[in-house]
């Protein structure tokens, strides 16, 4: 559900203008710069979905939204003045664009952190109001700025933000209109938040789905600014109004010399996606594609029916009533557009619903690699110390860290070492070595100077020892070993950490006899963030 | 579970390496899921409770150019120790049970084998050793012989028993060779090229501190290249050794056909310097004894010979130079 806090995504859209009339308008030459930025410098957290967001609503202006694939800009993790490149090749290309007598749109959109009065692309920043007077000055007929970020309503506050649900504005003379419009995912004192249960941030979720044709309120096919930002407004604020984080609340700034609503998407164009007949029954929609992601959610209203422009694939589909779902899934060949018979559904539990979360977030993931020493010993001394002596060892690790879910690390770690023992009861010396090759699954609480972990581990353990003089056969032992971890990294550097870490195993001993021995385990290393 | 250690020792019916790999690979497998290997301490203790042949072999310093005029009685002791080493060779068998881990832990023991004997096809062998439940430090051995086709009879090659004071082999031991039983087993057994076969061994050792000691009776038949095994002889070792390399050998033989028993007595220091007495008796009274000295470079100092020219016996050099050795 709802993770609080947050991130900032900032989508700014600059299209289109659109004739009233249409996404296919003739004349029309449409850009578009999407950025999604994860990371937003030392003193943020890292986000999970700015950067899916973005490569979402890419997707849809190329396919749905009239722009061609080589005037689209998607920047993923990119920096301020690459952000700043895009905006300048951009331009260069709408005034080329302009001599041919064609009129232009942008369509920018930005999803990621935002703070202080500035964008946060990883550890670099644009100031909200430079990126703003950028956009509002381009020589572009019409600007569209979507951001989806934390606050991102200071964006339109000087134009007299509206909070407010679905407005309509009906135009007169659409072609030609000239000027900026602003969309933002909350106020500017509101937190954007992103879902791990629908795999993006509320405001882009509904967004896209608004786009993909849960917006069409008119029924012609065409998603207008208008009722993609109402569609998004109820939909964000409904989600979110019992989230811990509270309420969020897009905002919308209107700036057009001339009237006219703007067609954003035309999901009648490409005649392919799912159909939902005007008889099939109210309610949301959710549909799940084969990564898991939700594609789409869709409310639909009694008596009306919606086209989902949903991109060709395999479906789950779910709608949710009070004691149970009805669930089904579908399948969108290419060209085709498929209707959702309620025959197609068919009654579920709540256990079976189809839409559990993404469940990974592969697109924030880092690694880190560390090294240094450690040093073990097990519990049952001195009897266990004449089977397994106390050993330093040196260790490597390698971390991967958001992979599986946000502030969760898998690692992988190998450790070789050796010591000195004595069997005590025949009196023999041996040299004993051990590697352990181990894999840990930890939990951190990320802070600006220390962060720390908690979590399980499981160890094979391969050991050895071999006698003084070669009295008796070298031994072998192996095993599977769980254990606990904990520890605390404390950052030095930009990318580098010193860890401090303890381990509590569970050893089984089961060749003289069955014997649990624990072990525990104290190791300093240093990470460096790859 | 408990799988197969890393070195096992090849059971009757496996080849020997064939397949190596793959069962290393197997257990490489086994060893992923469980806990695995031959990490035993007890192991140890099971393998030390088995004298090892370099433990209670005598040592004596020679050279390895002995002088042409070395001294008689050197001489002969020299011979006397390498009798002695040579009869526990048959150690080396029991030698087995230290380079691999055991085949099988049964409650309160080890057991190697059975594995098929490299110089006998048709038969295997097994080490089978315990230790006492309420005297964890006494353990009883048995070297043991079987005819693949010899049903559920084992026969007894070696056995012994040991009690450990600590340290690597240390303790007080006594073990038992026999070679009647094989024979009527049928086992192959050797006989030398002098016609004689060992029909018993017994010794006792205690390596628990020094001296270190080793008594040895020894029982051989005369006859067994005749194929009639009953003229025996019988011969008494006795040796001891001091940790500052001091040594000492005690010899005793009886012919059964002729009644003449010899003992001779040996001692010698680190250097090699030593004296030998060499004692004859017979059942008609006779009781002679030879003194006999020699240098580190085993060069007679001093020699007595009461028999060689009754009644006014050979004195050549000084009673006086002869090395003084408590040993023994």
């Amino acid at each position: 559900m709802g993770r609080f806090p947050v991130r900032f995504a900032l989508l700014a859209l600059l299209a289109i203008t659109a004739a009233a009339s249409t996404a296919r308008a003739q004349g029309l030459r449409r850009f578009a710069i999407v950025a999604g930025n994860d990371t937003g410098g030392g003193d943020t957290k890292s986000l999970l979905y700015a950067s899916a967001d973005a490569r979402k609503v890419h997707e849809i202006l190329t396919r749905l939204g009239g722009v061609k694939p080589e005037d689209a800009t998607l920047l993923i993790g990119a920096s301020a003045s690459q952000m700043l490149s895009a905006i300048v090749a951009v331009e260069m290309q709408a005034a080329e664009a302009a001599r041919r007598g064609e009129r232009t749109a942008l369509l920018f959109y930005y999803s990621g952190h935002a703070k202080d009065g500035a964008l946060r692309l990883g550890e670099t920043r644009i100031p909200v109001d430079g990126i703003k007077a950028r956009i509002a000055s381009s020589p572009i007929d019409v600007r569209i700025a979507i951001l989806d970020s934390c606050k991102s309503g200071a964006f339109t506050r000087t134009k007299g933000a509206r909070k407010a649900p679905a407005f309509e504005i009906q135009s007169e003379s659409p072609r030609d209109a000239k000027g900026m419009v602003i969309l933002t995912s909350s106020t500017s004192d509101e937190d954007s938040q992103e879902s791990d249960t629908i795999g993006g941030s509320y405001f882009s979720h509904h967004l896209a789905s608004g786009l993909l044709g849960g917006a069409d309120k008119s029924g012609d096919g065409r998603v207008t600014l208008f009722e993609a930002y109402a569609y998004a407004y109820d939909r964000t604020v409904a989600d979110t109004a019992e989230s811990a984080a509270g309420a969020q609340h897009p905002t919308f700034s209107y700036d057009l010399a001339g009237n006219g609503d703007l067609v954003l998407t035309d999901v009648a164009v490409r005649h392919e996606g799912v159909y939902l007949p005007r008889e099939a029954p109210s309610g949301v929609y959710f549909m799940v594609d084969g990564k898991g992601f939700v594609a789409a959610e869709i409310s639909k209203a009694d008596g009306v029916d919606r086209r989902v422009a949903l991109a060709p694939g395999h479906y789950r589909v779910k709608r949710r009533l009070p004691d149970r779902l009805r669930i089904g899934e579908i399948d969108v060949p290419r060209g085709q557009l498929v209707a959702l018979a309620e025959a197609r559904l068919r009654d579920a539990p709540f256990s079976d619903d189809p839409v559990k979360g993404a469940g990974r977030v592969d697109l924030t993931s880092r690694w880190s690699l560390g090294a240094g020493a450690t040093y073990q010993s097990v519990f049952a001394a001195p009897s266990g110390a004449s089977l397994f002596p106390p050993t330093g060892m040196l260790a490597v690790d390698l971390s991967l860290r958001n992979f599986l879910r946000r502030d969760w690390i898998w690692s992988f770690d190998v450790a070789a070492g050796s010591a000195d023992g004595v069997v005590t009861s025949v009196g023999a010396p041996f040299k004993f070595s051990e590697v352990s090759l181990a894999s840990s699954l930890l939990v951190e609480w990320p802070g600006r100077y220390m962060t720390p972990f908690v979590g399980g581990r499981i160890a094979m353990l391969l050991m050895g020892r071999r006698f003084t003089d070669d009295i008796y056969p070298q031994q072998f032992f192996s095993t599977l070993s769980p254990g606990l971890v904990g520890g605390a990294a404390f950052r030095v550097m930009k990318n580098t950490s010193l860890v401090a870490r303890g381990r509590l195993h569970y050893l089984l001993y089961n060749i003289d006899e069955d014997r649990s021995l624990g072990y525990w385990e104290l190791a300093a290393m240093v990470s460096y963030d790859l | 579970m408990t799988c197969k250690s890393f070195l096992p020792l090849p059971l009757a019916g496996e080849g020997r390496g064939a397949g190596k790999p793959l069962w290393v690979a197997f257990v490489l497998l086994l060893s992923t899921l469980a806990a695995c290997g031959n990490y035993s301490n007890e192991d140890l203790e099971y393998m030390n409770a088995v004298p090892a042949r370099v433990d209670i072999a005598a040592v004596i310093p020679r050279s390895l150019i002995l002088p042409a005029n070395e001294a008689e009685l050197s001489r002969l002791t020299h011979d006397v120790i390498n009798a002695f080493n040579g009869a526990l060779l048959f150690l080396e068998a029991a030698d087995v049970i230290r380079r691999y881990q055991p085949t099988s832990r049964i409650p309160h023991g080890r057991v190697w084998g059975p594995a098929q004997m490299e110089e006998h096809p048709d038969w295997q062998w097994r080490f089978r050793i315990t230790r006492d439940p309420a005297a964890p430090d006494v353990f009883s051995y048995w070297f043991e012989v079987q005819r693949f086709d010899g049903g559920d009879v084992w026969i007894s090659f070696i056995e012994g028993t040991f009690v450990a004071t600590g340290g690597v082999r240390r303790g007080t031991g006594h073990f038992h060779i026999g070679t009647d039983g094989l024979r009527a087993g049928g086992f192959p057994v050797d006989i030398n090229a002098k016609g004689e076969l060992l029909k018993d061994l017994d010794v006792e050792y205690s390596t628990a501190e020094f001296p270190i000691w080793v008594k040895m009776h020894m029982v051989l038949y005369t006859d067994a290249g005749l194929g009639l095994f009953k003229d025996t002889v019988m011969i008494d070792y006795r040796h001891e050794a001091q940790s500052n390399g001091q040594g000492a050998m005690e010899f005793s033989g009886t012919d059964s056909k002729t009644g003449w028993t010899l003992s001779i007595v040996s001692r010698w220091m680190s250097t090699g310097t030593g004296r030998a007495d060499a004692r004859a008796i017979n059942g008609a009274g006779v009781d002679m004894t030879r003194t006999q000295c020699w240098d580190d470079s085993f060069r007679q100092t001093y020699d007595y010979t009461p028999w060689d020219q009754p009644p006014d016996p050979i004195e050549e050099g000084r009673i006086e130079d002869c090395p003084d050795i408590s040993t023994l």
